[in-house]
């Protein structure tokens, strides 16, 4: 058994970054869990909220993790990252194909979002925009 | 020859129907405050609002939301308190579930925080990560509840 969530990170870092619209909008600004003190937006944030496991054998466990993956906007519109909003959620349901993928000793087996997400909020004063949604990502073990 | 026919008929399925009924509404009483319990054990604490803002509204009409929000209130004076959630406001579908009387007409609850930064601290903002507290007492929550809930029929 590994360590997995890092395997998961590693993929949906590879996922967004490898994209055209995605690193052109965002300049490469992708980042898994917060975002360097002043950076300037927009920007992909992905973080890991919460999962469970399954165990089907003694060596082997299905884990169901939940990710927040969205863009960051500054200002109180959505259509600035609306682009880079639609590319991560058209690739995140499109990327694992039915065999699934396999990053290192880990098989993602599926990834698809469980809820939209939408927010704003502000930091030092200055409105901030949120759009993605909350993705369901299914993995286990590649090699049992 | 005459002969004599009785029958006998049992109608159980009323207090069957009760004890559903009793055995759900514990079940989801006892995931509600697992899962609140849950999210506590993974509060961050600075003032301890946080923490004690937990509060579980229902099944029927029980809530600790009074005494969850003053507890929050009294550890930090400058956090707003939210009021409580209704199932109807985040969940359209489950308003019918409520009786005239506003409370749940079925087994159901709510966890919840009272304060208004438990979002930012539970999804993080930009430049701070977040510190899931309640999406993983979910996660543990629901399998658990499952299995509680697959049994209720064979206890009834």
């Amino acid at each position: 058994m590994t360590a997995d969530l890092s395997r998961v990170d590693e993929w949906m870092y590879a996922v967004l970054s490898a994209d055209l619209t995605i690193a052109t909008g965002t300049k490469g600004r992708i980042y898994a869990d917060e975002a360097p003190q002043g950076t300037p937006t927009p920007m992909v944030i992905f973080a890991f909220l919460g999962g469970a496991d399954r165990l089907l054998t003694l060596r082997a466990r299905l884990t169901s993790a939940l990710y927040l993956v969205r863009a960051i906007g500054s200002g109180s519109s959505f259509n600035g990252i609306e682009p880079i909003a639609d590319q991560i959620d058209y690739l995140l349901s499109t990327v694992v194909p039915d065999r699934g993928t396999i990053v290192r000793d880990t098989r993602i087996t599926s990834c698809y979002r469980e809820q939209p997400h939408q927010r704003k909020d502000s930091t030092q004063g200055v409105p901030i925009v949120y759009l993605g949604g909350y993705y369901r990502v299914a993995f286990q073990p590649a090699v049992q | 020859m005459a002969f004599f026919k009785s029958t006998l008929r049992i109608d159980r399925l009323a207090r069957l129907q009760g004890s559903l009924q009793t055995k759900s509404t514990d079940n989801v009483r006892d995931a509600g405050h697992y899962c609140r319990q849950f999210a506590s054990a993974l509060t961050p604490v600075r003032t301890g609002a946080l923490k004690a803002s937990w509060y579980v509204s229902g099944p029927g009409s029980e809530s600790d939301y009074p005494q969850c929000s003053a507890a929050a209130q009294s550890l930090n004076p400058l956090a707003r308190i939210l009021p409580e959630v209704q199932a109807a406001l985040f969940d359209p579908t489950v308003g019918q579930l409520r009786a005239n009387t506003g409370q749940f007409a079925l087994p159901e609850c709510i966890v919840s925080s009272a304060v208004n930064y438990s979002i930012y601290v539970e999804e993080g903002t930009v430049f701070m990560g977040p510190q899931p507290m309640l999406r993983p007492a979910v996660e543990s929550t629901r399998q658990l509840f499952i299995n509680t809930m697959s049994n209720v029929a064979a206890d009834a």
